[in-house]
């Protein structure tokens, strides 16, 4: 029967279409008024007094960038050295600052520090804040346990998460329950990821060189078994040899070959002197030759006169004319002269000349063609010997390419590991942290962990929802029948006749 | 017009003149019987308290109650609150009884008060509804409640009842309608010696025009539910009454199972609004009296 009650009450509670019958509960919250009243307040309480008892936060935080991607120097070079060069990911820059190891150094840098006796190491959550020596009572003047107990009490205090706004850009954020907890601790986190970055990267180049020398140490000891130094050496001198020899070869030639063209002009002159003098000359050819000559003179007398008439012109009256017009005839007949005879016959002239001078010449000649003849045979010698020369060079030469060709990719092999050294060097020494801190940090803020405009919605919010709990619980536990409405939802099959009369 | 009236036009009036801005309801009993208006022992949660009618309204009345022959005019009345709430319950139980039904039980989860008010206001709209009906109202607490007043300046007279010709001591008010003590009906019918049984109840029934049944509560009717069986054999209708926030569903549930296992046709449920604030009303006066009869805490040594 009762089961039957509370289940007809159940149904006055669901509604066909808005699932729950909003009004019959508003009318429930109403009958109940205490219980509706008092819950929220409660909650409401509760909230206030939760909000009131937190701790006051202190937080401040520092911006760095990941600057892998782009150029740092220590990038720069790993990128020369053909390395592949991806830098820190999200995962592995949040968890830097979590590593047991950052831990401790952490702790001993603020140990180091003059303000650590001020330090707060109590969790934000703590309930009750207690002085930092109660943290190591334990410890005594053990400063390792000191150092640990230190290491196991920031991880609470600061975390390392990724800028929401910004690609490749991460806070440093520390929340300590006093300012100057948060701002020491920052200083010293921000301080230490960037060396601890630093000397990561160093400590990495370093191995890569300690690697590198230990490889050109073994390609070394493998090129000195094959005497490969020697042979380098051996055709390194025969390179420059041959450049010396080629240079003095080119020389030479040039020499050579102007003397063997020296040498046959004049055994060609000596040649045709014999033959002229051998030959002889005719005399009337001669004869017309000297006339010809001497015609050729007289125009040109001639003509150099009328050129200075004709310059002249009008000085001396009407006999200018007569006179150049008697020189104009005269040099025509001249020419007429000059024309009969011929142009072969001029040659005559000068071959006579020629023939005479060559009866002079001749012995001279005969003279230099021997002198000329020595000299070339003695350099023609030379010249052969050193081409000789150079074919054996270039002959030992290219044994020696052969033997050295096996060996070429151990040696380049060799030159590349000696720049990759050089190179790790200089990036050792040059190296900077791929995390880059902005120069300034953020303000010290202060907050309650939970704001009170939060902590009133959720009380608020969980205050209704336990009224309205308790307020159907109540109801479901009230058997007592309070309205009409309620009445006719549990007595369907019974009429409501009316309200019995009341009398004053 | 008849004694015990439900006045609306004349009445209305009259009831202006008796108090000022007062347009409610008003029960009028038809003769002054010498009972003033502060009638001891009244027990002010359950009973109405009965008023006198001024004297002017009385020569009112007077005039009206000279054209009853039956039925005398006095100057008691109750103020009825919800009159409109009296005309809604009174219509239906005047239409059942129009379509047969005369005996009408009413029952409660415990509150005899509210069960005598709405015997009392029922007996009074069809005293008023038709005249010349004879009707009875039977209940084990005549003087107890709502009845005590009224029973206290009826007069006793006796109706042949029983099965030996002797006559059944009744309670007739100005003969508008009979108290009869169900204690008695329940004692001769449980007599050996008179062998009635459930005769008695018969007789009651075809005596009156209309029967209200003052049922008694359920846990003395289980107790002795031998005893009570012809009783509720004759209950032709049966009303429940809830009390706002008082009833549990549970114990109307219970009422509601009992008497249909015996058959009873249930008409419905009766909502009592006033019984919640009366006993809020109570709840207070106690508490300021216990406030206060309780000394101060500075006296805690007196």
């Amino acid at each position: 029967m009762v089961e039957d009650i509370q289940l007809k009450k159940m149904n006055i509670i669901l509604d066909e279409t808005t699932v729950l019958n909003f009004p019959f509960i508003g009318k429930l919250i109403r009958r109940y008024w205490f219980v509706s009243l008092i819950i929220p307040l409660v909650a409401l309480i509760f909230g206030v007094v939760k909000y009131s008892s937190q701790n006051t936060i202190f937080q401040t935080s520092h911006a760095f960038k990941n600057t892998a991607e782009s150029a740092s120097s220590s990038s720069a070079f790993a990128s020369i050295l053909g390395e592949k060069n991806r830098g820190l990911d999200e995962t592995e820059i949040v968890a830097i600052a979590n590593s047991i190891d950052f831990q401790f150094k952490l702790a001993e840098v603020l140990m180091e520090d003059q303000g650590f006796s001020n330090l707060n190491f109590n969790s934000i959550n703590a309930e009750k804040s207690v002085p930092q020596s109660s943290f190591f009572a334990h410890c005594g003047s053990e400063k390792e346990c000191v150092r640990r107990t230190v290491a196991t009490l920031l991880p609470s205090l600061y975390s390392v998460v990724p800028d929401k706004g910004i690609i490749n850009r991460y806070l440093v954020i520390v929340r300590s329950l006093d300012a100057f907890t948060s701002k020491s601790l920052l200083k010293a986190l921000s301080i230490l990821i960037e060396s601890d970055r630093v000397k990561t990267i160093q400590s990495t180049i370093t191995q890569q060189i300690k690697l590198s020398e230990e490889l050109i140490e073994t390609k070394r000891k493998e090129l000195e078994e094959g005497d490969i130094n020697t042979q380098r050496d051996r055709y390194k001198f025969l390179v420059s040899e041959l450049e010396d020899l080629d240079r003095k070869l080119n020389s030479i030639r040039h020499n050579f070959f102007v003397m063997k063209q020296n040498l046959s002009q004049a055994e060609t002159i000596l040649e045709q002197t014999l033959k002229v003098r051998k030959k002889g000359v005719n005399v009337n050819e001669l004869l017309k030759g000297e006339k010809a000559a001497a015609l050729e003179l007289r125009i040109s007398q001639l003509r150099e006169d009328l050129n200075s008439l004709e310059i002249s012109k009008g000085q001396f009256g009407g006999k200018d004319q007569v006179i150049i017009t008697q020189i104009k005839e005269e040099i025509k007949d001249k020419q007429k002269q000059l024309d009969a005879i011929g142009a072969f016959k001029r040659s005559i002239s000068s071959v006579s000349d020629f023939v005479k001078s060559k009866d002079k010449t001749s012995p001279n000649q005969e003279f230099d063609y021997v002198v000329l003849k020595k000299r070339f045979d003695e350099m023609k010698n030379e010249y052969d010997n050193m081409v000789s020369n150079r074919e054996n060079m270039v002959k030992e030469m290219t044994q020696l390419e052969n033997h050295l060709d096996k060996y070429k990719p151990t040696i380049e092999f060799l030159k590349l590991l000696e720049q990759k050294s050089v190179q790790l060097k200089i990036a050792e020494s040059t190296v900077v942290s791929d995390l880059s801190f902005d120069t300034l940090p953020s303000d010290v803020a202060s907050f309650k962990k939970t704001s009170l405009g939060k902590i009133l919605f959720i009380s608020l919010a969980s205050g209704i929802f336990f009224m309205f709990v308790a307020v159907l619980s109540r109801y479901f536990m009230d058997g007592r029948i309070y309205d009409e409405y309620e009445l006719q939802s549990v007595f369907k099959d019974l009429e409501i006749i009316g309200n019995t009369p009341d009398f004053q | 017009m008849s004694g015990l009236r439900l006045k609306i036009g004349d009445l209305h009036e009259e009831s202006e003149k008796i108090e000022k801005n007062q347009d409610d309801f008003d029960l009028k009993l038809d003769e002054i019987l010498g009972i003033s208006e502060d009638t001891p022992e009244v027990d002010h949660v359950q009973k109405p308290r009965l008023k006198l009618i001024s004297e002017d309204a009385q020569g009112s009345e007077s005039t009206h109650s000279g054209e009853s022959k039956k039925k005398k005019v006095n100057r008691y009345f109750y103020k009825v609150t919800n009159h409109h709430e009296l005309f809604k319950i009174g219509r239906s139980f005047y239409k059942d009884y129009l379509s047969g039904v005369k005996s009408f039980a009413i029952t409660s989860t415990g509150y005899q008060g509210s069960q005598q008010n709405s015997i009392l206001g029922l007996a009074s709209f069809f005293d008023h509804k038709e005249e010349n009906l004879k009707i009875a109202i039977i209940s084990d607490n005549l003087y107890l409640g709502a009845f005590k007043d009224i029973v206290a300046i009826s007069q006793k007279h006796y109706v042949p009842l029983f099965k030996n010709g002797k006559d059944c001591e009744v309670v007739g008010f100005y003969g508008h309608f009979d108290f009869v003590d169900l204690t008695t009906l329940l004692d001769y019918a449980n007599d050996c010696e008179t062998d009635a049984y459930d005769e008695i109840f018969d007789s009651v029934v075809d005596h009156y025009d209309i029967v209200f049944w003052d049922v008694p509560e359920l846990h003395k009717i289980q107790k002795n539910s031998e005893k009570y069986f012809p009783v509720i054999m004759k209950f032709e209708s049966l009303s429940i009454i809830v009390a706002q926030s008082l009833s549990s569903a549970a114990d109307v549930e219970e009422i509601k199972n009992f008497f249909l296992g015996y058959g009873i046709n249930l008409k419905g449920l009766l909502l009592d609004s006033v019984q919640a604030k009366n006993e809020a009303k109570v709840k207070t006066e106690e508490k300021q009296a216990s406030r206060e009869n309780r000394k101060p805490w500075w006296r805690i040594f007196s």
